[in-house]
């Protein structure tokens, strides 16, 4: 468990200095700024679409952060370390995911209401959107952490990540815009939780013998 | 088969010999990367405190070898294990491959090491990812020859410091086989000296040593030949 946390531990201190989590927020509030003027002046048009926006903006985010997951990893020779640690490579594998997670998602996800006031969403909206993005977020991550994965003996792999990513992410925006709240945060959250148990043994698969 | 060599008792702690394994063995291990067949149904018996070089011109496939013993490819046909009196009935096979790969150390070509970090905190990190807790790093520090660049980032070390660094992990966690890529690659001759010491206090040890490396060098005990050939279609 130890060396669960500590390869967690180091992946956020690498993350941080690196400077992603930043570059990632920073292209949340550049792309939420720029989209009202793409709408143009009708406000309440944009109020009406602001949350599909949001997710929209959000998973392209976290999608290009997700370069960092394995593809630095791969280029200087750690990837490889990985099989050899004294832990399952399953579980080294999730220690990385929740470092990316701590260190990129979770900035995200607290730039996000700020990101919202500049799409016009409405206050009272605002929770709820918030909470299933959260509850969301953990598959987004998980997902695209598969897609990395997949693309990571490829050079250059990102946009190659981004077709693979992409259509995993249909269902759960479609289920954090939904309407009825309730019910999709709990679908959502049981996304988040089976990802989570299925995603690491998938990824290993992807990952050895490149 | 033991080698006869002076341990460095500064540089390493002397440490009782790695008990439990005759020999560490590949049977019929067909290797092939792309379209070519690297080496054909190879055999080798490293025993306990032997070394094994792996010859070959470049793009021979040395490395390719050494990853699939390692567990970071998969061969073709053939499987690797420690040939051991408690595991004879069952020896490990390669398709779990956890027995081998969390009993040995593999220094490649890339070193695995993290640009951002400074040296002790690689050495911290990398002493906790394999298990162990490093008490006192600065005679370890002073053991691999990076006794005064304990606070320099990884980026700013020349490739020689970076070796040593990577190497580090032989000392940091003790294993019984040690899987090296051209370890001798920008070492400059102290450092050659230190690593000559080093794979002969773990030979002495018991341990055993799998090399790709273009040199003749004074430990090896056994050699192979890596010579491809084009694979039929």
């Amino acid at each position: 468990m130890r060396i669960f946390f500590s390869l967690a531990y180091q992946h956020i201190i690498v993350a941080s200095r690196s400077g992603y989590a930043l570059l990632a927020v920073a292209f949340l509030f550049m792309v939420s700024t720029l989209l009202p003027f793409g709408v143009g002046a009708d406000l309440l048009l944009l109020r009406k679409i602001a949350p599909g926006l949001l997710w929209v903006v959000l998973l392209i985010a976290l999608l290009l952060s997700l370069e960092h997951l394995f593809h630095s990893d791969r280029d200087d020779g750690s990837l490889d370390q990985i099989f050899l640690l004294p832990i399952a490579p399953e579980l080294a594998i999730a220690a990385k995911i929740l470092g990316h997670f701590i260190a990129i998602v979770v900035p995200l996800l607290l730039a996000i209401p700020i990101a919202g006031l500049l799409l016009n969403v409405q206050f009272s909206t605002l929770p709820i959107l918030g909470l299933s993005m959260v509850a969301g977020a953990p598959a987004l991550t998980l997902l695209g952490a598969l897609g990395a994965a997949l693309s990571v003996s490829v050079r250059r792999g990102a946009l190659l990540t981004v077709l693979i990513v992409m259509p995993f992410y249909v269902p759960i925006v479609i289920i954090g815009t939904v309407a009825a709240p309730g019910i999709s945060l709990i679908i959502l959250a049981s996304m988040s939780v089976a990802t989570c148990l299925l995603v690491p043994f998938a990824i290993i698969a992807a990952l050895r013998d490149i | 088969m033991t080698m006869p060599r002076q341990q460095n008792s500064s540089l390493l702690p002397t440490t009782a010999p790695f008990t439990g394994a005759r020999a560490f063995i590949g049977a019929d291990i067909t290797l092939i990367r792309g379209r070519r067949c690297l080496c054909r149904d190879v055999h080798f018996n490293v025993a306990a405190g032997g070394a094994l070089a792996l010859y070959g011109a470049n793009g021979a496939g040395k490395s390719s070898f050494l990853r699939g013993v390692a567990g970071l490819l998969a061969f073709a046909k053939g499987r690797v294990y420690f040939d051991s009196e408690s595991l004879d009935a069952a020896p490990l096979n390669t398709e779990l491959h956890v027995g081998v790969a969390q009993e040995s150390h593999y220094i490649g070509h890339k070193d695995g090491l993290k640009n951002v970090l400074s040296v002790d905190e690689t050495l911290a990190h990398t002493a906790r990812f394999l298990g162990g807790r490093l008490k006192d790093i600065t005679p370890l520090r002073a053991a691999i020859g990076l006794g005064s660049v304990g606070a320099m980032r990884v980026q700013n070390l020349s490739a020689g410091q970076r070796r040593r660094l990577a190497l580090a992990r032989l000392v940091l966690a003790r294993r019984r086989l040690w899987l090296l890529d051209e370890p001798f690659a920008a070492l400059d001759a102290a450092g050659r000296e230190w690593l000559t010491a080093l794979i002969g206090a773990h030979l002495a040890a018991a341990g055993m040593v799998l090399v790709a490396t273009h040199e003749q060098l004074p430990f090896i005990t056994e050699a192979i030949n890596l010579s491809p050939e084009t694979a039929g279609a």
